[in-house]
């Protein structure tokens, strides 16, 4: 097999998607670098455009041929996740000029997307028909909406997030040979525009037959298959919103009380935030941030209540009169609004992408996270753990910021650490990744589930499941049999 | 009737694969009688065809535990047996579809491990059957998705391997996505536990870490046994505003029980399909229902006064089947909610969406069956019934997709209906028996027509292949997957849906190396030179079928468009 230094790469590159849409610039290449703590084991030696899924297609086939590691990115920069880093030299497929909304469909709720379509614009285009997009929480600008489903994203409202797959339905998929392959009721018989005459939607996301392939490609961080479309679930755009919110010293009270507004289904947008996390959403400056987490309360809970396209204050009201129920029996108090934001405010934020700096990167320029899932009774320990840790380390507390999404209609939670850093800094950014991998390990010795296992996580999550990493790497072989798929990435290294 | 013939028979299990698997499981719980053997062999329901009988399974093992289970498969894999599990055992899917199979019977492995009510899931063997689940869940106040086979068939088997539709789908999903942990035993005889399970972290998600194997596990069918075998899993469990321990009196449609506070049962009617379709749409995805089902006429009459449909009378009745027609564009909701104002809500959004459609809708109360159709549908208790009206059924079309496209499709399948019925092949149930109901409010909806035979009336058993091929046939005119599973239809339609067969294959490869498990209804090819059948019907729909499977099929570059 030639290697990427002998080949004509960006030469056959070009030849199949343009000169213009193929580059080897450093500033180019650098911008996937990653960001903090993903330390490139290879470089980009090139990126490449592909404007629809023929090119997707030649260029894997070609990546085949000359034996080219190919690394997909949808989203713009920043990354801080390592995920389009690659772990071998290789060539950055970057689909973000494949950004079509092809169809919004009010009818059915669905939508279906290309992974250049930034939360941005997939929103403002399905606002335009009364229908809504679940999001995760305030999702960097550049963030493609298909690459945060695919990778499990967790989106803000747990009462429509009905399985870990949610809101992804259908897609179209080039797996590892260049072959082309459509999951659930996308399969066919029929291209889309004869689905669509019958009146089919690209709805059910399971099939097609006795497999489901868009599971598997999701979580996989491009190592199996390149997503060229995805069909997406739509909510109802709100006629009222109302966002609320309960400040507590007790996690614990806010995680009963969480239990059983879900299971009413009584809240629509939901989620925990700790002090820095809230201001940080709420506040840009560093100043402004540490002066807000100040003055909140230790946790706040945020949730909305929506009433849609009947009789939405009936709505609103059966869902305010039971929350407010199961607030008085559990003690917990609901206002309206907490230091630095009111109801409206509040839902503005949380609707839409975030503003710049990015969030999470307001307090200090850098950050680590570490997320996994758990559920909700077990949130509580893992603060104290890293509480704990954090001090032994001598990292302060106060600049961990804390995130619990509750997800599939709150049966678990995304439980995330933001550990906010000064990347200039270097003793800091030093403690901040050893207090970054010592928790992440010892958080997985106390049951912390990384499901979505980027970079360090890999190899903490895959060493503690071996049958599955055996089918995984099984399936690997099956759909790129000559590793050409973001190699190295989750189990698919030489190490495991 | 055919009976089972030769080639239905196996030659006999050898003395030392026998001892083996005694060995396994203990002598008292393995069987090679053969009067004991056919028992698993008669299975007319869900058959191909006219077909009464499955093959002959070789022997019979009752394992109690995972570990006997693997032992089991271990075994058939050292001395070149296949497996098939059977768990609740509703029909011909479970059945062996070739020879030398061991039939893993799992009725030992019948408990219900752990009910998490904070996180709201249950843990399951195989052969907790749904009643069993849902007696204990609900006196705390949880419920569990049952599929329409009703509560005595097994919530594992629907969720790993077997479809896993039903009208509570609106607010409590379908089983597919109801899964969590899963405790798998693969065809080699190694266990492999999926999402957190395999981690150790509890049984509470059944994805990752990275992709998720329960795609690998399963589509939107199941496997049917062609993959191993499932020990446990974690399903999802929902809330339930009803009692405790709903404890009834009476049985079926004479059942005598209160409705519980804050529940209550409608239908309503709709003036033609398109604003049943409009209509129905538009109360679901405002998340209203706790069962949401558009039952058919035809089937409610199979059910309610099956003595009627096979009088002489009836089938004159030309202007009383039209009047019952007239009543088919209706829409069951019944609503178990958590307060008066909820109620009042969901009772607002139907009445709304009813009268912007010209229909009207009754509330149950009023005409004295609420009780009697809320708790059979909320007990999953009245589906059984269905064998009433002919002794046999079949459901055609078995369909996902966006609602529209299921309801608006119903005329065809009508049509095809009518025209067997006109020939005398199946039960005259005035054809407008198609269902439809939903999952996860409205993100899918489904739609199958139920057809109703006697399977001691070759006049009727013959016409049934020609009438799933018929409704194949129709369903790629209607681009949808083909719903059978069968060698010969997986061959003929994979290419219409992206060559799926290669992939599935390539999983079976995976996880079956040495080919034990019996996979006729999962990857197995068709048998070369197979005799043609006679019947001129069967010929013609082949014919058909072969064309339009042409037609759809995909070209290396994706369907044609
Ligand atoms: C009246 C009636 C109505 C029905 N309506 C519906 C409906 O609306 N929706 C729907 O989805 N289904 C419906 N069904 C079919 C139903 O799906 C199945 O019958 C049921 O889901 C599974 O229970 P079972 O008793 O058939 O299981 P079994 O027959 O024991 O098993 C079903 C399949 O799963 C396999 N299997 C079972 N357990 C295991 C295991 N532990 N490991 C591996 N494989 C296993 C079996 O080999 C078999 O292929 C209906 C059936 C009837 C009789």
């Amino acid at each position: 097999m030639a290697t990427v230094a002998e080949s004509p790469v960006k030469k056959r590159l070009s030849d199949i998607v343009g000169s213009q849409a193929v580059s080897d610039k450093p500033d180019v290449l650098q911008s996937y670098a990653g960001g903090p703590g993903s330390a490139p084991r290879g470089k980009p030696i090139a990126t490449v455009r592909p404007r629809n899924r023929n090119e997707v297609q030649a260029i894997v086939r070609l990546a085949n041929e000359l034996g080219i590691n190919l690394v997909p990115a949808s989203s713009g920069p920043p990354r801080f996740r390592g995920g389009t880093v690659p772990c071998e030299a290789g060539v950055i497929v970057d689909l973000s000029a494949m950004d079509r909304i092809v169809r919004v469909d009010r009818l059915n709720m669905v939508a279906i997307i290309e992974p250049g379509v930034t939360f941005a614009r997939f929103k403002a285009e399905a606002e335009k028909q009364q229908l809504r997009v679940f999001m995760p929480l305030l999702p960097r600008s550049t963030k493609s909406a298909l690459a945060s489903y695919l990778d499990r994203e967790p989106i803000t409202i747990p009462k429509y997030h009905w399985d870990m797959s949610d809101p992804m339905l259908t897609a179209e998929i080039v797996f590892g040979e260049g072959d082309l392959f459509r999951t659930g009721s996308a399969a066919g018989p029929g291209s889309l525009e004869d689905q669509w005459k019958m009146g089919l939607a690209q709805k059910n996301p399971e099939g097609p037959a006795q497999t489901s392939f868009n599971r598997v490609v999701q979580g996989a961080q491009g190592t199996l298959g390149i997503v060229t479309w995805a069909s997406v679930k739509l909510g109802m755009l709100p006629e009222i919103k109302r966002c609320y919110f309960a400040q507590d010293d007790s996690l614990e009270r806010l995680v009963d009380f969480s239990y059983r507004v879900h299971r009413i289904k009584l809240a629509d947008d939901f989620l925990i935030l700790d002090r820095m996390a809230l201001a940080s959403a709420l506040a840009e400056s560093p100043d402004e941030i540490r002066a807000l987490a100040e003055k909140q309360a230790p946790y706040t809970l945020i949730y909305c209540v929506c009433g849609y396209w009947h009789f939405p204050e009936k709505r609103v009201a059966y869902q305010e009169k039971g929350i407010s129920g199961i607030a008085q029996h559990y003690g917990v108090r609901l206002t309206n609004e907490v230091p630095g934001a009111g109801s409206k405010r509040m839902s503005e934020i949380i609707d839409n992408p975030s503003s710049e700096p990015y969030w999470k990167l307001r307090l200090k320029g850098g950050v680590r996270e570490v997320f996994f899932l758990t559920t909700m009774d077990k949130t509580p320990g893992f603060i104290k753990q890293m509480e704990t840790l954090a001090e032994e380390r001598g990292f302060p507390v106060g600049d961990i910021g804390l995130y619990i999404q509750p997800v599939q209609q709150g049966r678990n939670c995304h439980m995330e650490f933001q550990i906010y850093y000064n990347p200039d800094d270097e003793p800091e950014t030093a403690r901040a990744n050893k207090l970054f991998k010592e928790a992440s390990r010892a958080m997985a010795g106390s049951g912390a589930f990384f499901s979505r296992p980027y970079g360090p996580w890999a190899d903490i999550a895959y060493s503690r499941c071996p049958d599955t990493v055996w089918m995984l790497k099984e399936i690997k072989e099956m759909l790129d049999p000559n590793r050409v798929l973001n190699r190295g990435k989750l189990c698919f290294g030489e190490e495991i | 009737m055919k009976q089972t013939g030769p080639s239905l028979i196996s030659p006999p299990i050898g003395d030392e694969a026998y001892k083996d698997l005694e060995e396994a499981v203990g002598p008292e719980f393995v069987t090679r009688e053969p009067a004991v053997l056919d028992g698993y062999a008669w299975q007319p329901l869900w058959n191909e065809g006219p077909e009464m009988w499955v093959h002959r399974p070789i022997a019979v093992v009752l394992p109690a535990s995972t570990e006997e289970v693997q032992a089991v498969v271990k075994i058939c894999n050292k001395h070149g047996l296949k497996f098939k599990a059977i768990c609740t055992g509703w029909g011909a899917l479970a059945g062996p579809r070739c020879e030398n199979v061991v039939q893993i019977e799992l009725r030992r492995m019948d408990r219900i491990l752990e009910i998490d009510e904070k996180n709201m899931f249950v843990v399951v063997e195989p052969h907790a059957i749904g009643g069993q689940v849902m007696a204990e869940t609900m006196r705390k106040g949880l419920h569990t998705h049952i599929v329409s086979s009703g509560a005595a068939s097994s919530p594992l088997a629907s969720a790993t391997s077997c479809v896993g539709c039903a009208p509570d789908g609106t607010y409590m999903n379908w089983s597919s996505r109801n899964l969590l942990g899963v405790e798998w035993v693969l065809p080699d005889g190694e266990v492999i536990r999926l999402g957190t399970l395999g981690s150790g972290d509890g049984w509470f998600c059944g994805d990752g870490p990275g992709p998720s194997l329960r795609g690998v596990l399963r589509g939107r069918l199941g496997a049917f046994g062609g993959n191993g075998v499932f020990t446990k899993c974690a399903l999802k469990l929902y809330n339930w505003p009803g009692p405790p321990e709903p404890v009834p009196e009476g049985f079926l449609y004479d059942t005598e029980l209160e409705l519980p506070p804050h529940c209550k049962a409608y239908i309503m009617f709709f003036p033609d399909r398109k604003s049943l379709a409009d209509a129905t749409q538009a109360i679901t995805v405002e998340g209203i229902g706790y069962n949401a089902f558009k039952p058919g006429m035809g089937s409610l009459l199979t059910m309610i006064v099956p003595h009627l449909l096979h009088k002489e009378s009836w089938k004159k009745a030309k202007y009383l089947k039209k009047a019952i027609q007239a009543f088919n564009y209706q829409f069951l909701e019944v609503l178990a909610t958590d307060s008066a104002e909820e109620l009042e809500f969901q009772e607002a959004v139907m009445r709304d969406e009813v009268s912007k459609h010209g229909g009207f809708m009754m509330d149950m109360e009023h005409t004295g069956m609420a009780e009697m159709i809320f708790w059979t549908f909320v007990l999953s208790s009245n589906y059984p019934i269905f064998f009433k009206a002919a002794g046999m059924f079949i459901t055609a079309y078995g369909q996902d997709e966006s609602h529209h496209s299921m309801v608006m499709a119903s005329p065809d399948g009508e049509k095809i209906k009518q025209k067997w019925i006109d020939r005398g092949g199946i039960l005259d149930d005035n054809a407008d028996s198609g269902i439809h109901f939903m999952m996860e409010e409205s993100t899918v909806s489904h739609y199958e027509e139920p057809i109703e035979f006697d399977h001691r009336n070759p006049d009727q058993t013959r016409t049934i292949k020609p009438i799933e091929m018929e409704f194949t046939h129709m369903q790629a005119e209607h681009c949808m997957e083909s719903g059978i599973t069968s060698p010969v239809m997986r061959k003929m339609f994979g290419p219409t849906e992206g060559f799926y067969t290669k992939w599935q294959k390539g999983i079976g490869k995976i996880i079956d190396p040495r080919g034990c498990a019996d996979d006729y209804l999962y990857n197995a090819e068709p048998v070369e030179g197979e005799p043609l059948p006679d019947d001129p019907a069967i010929l013609e729909m082949t014919e058909k079928l072969a064309d339009i499977a042409t037609k759809m099929a995909w070209t290396e570059d994706g369907p044609l468009e």
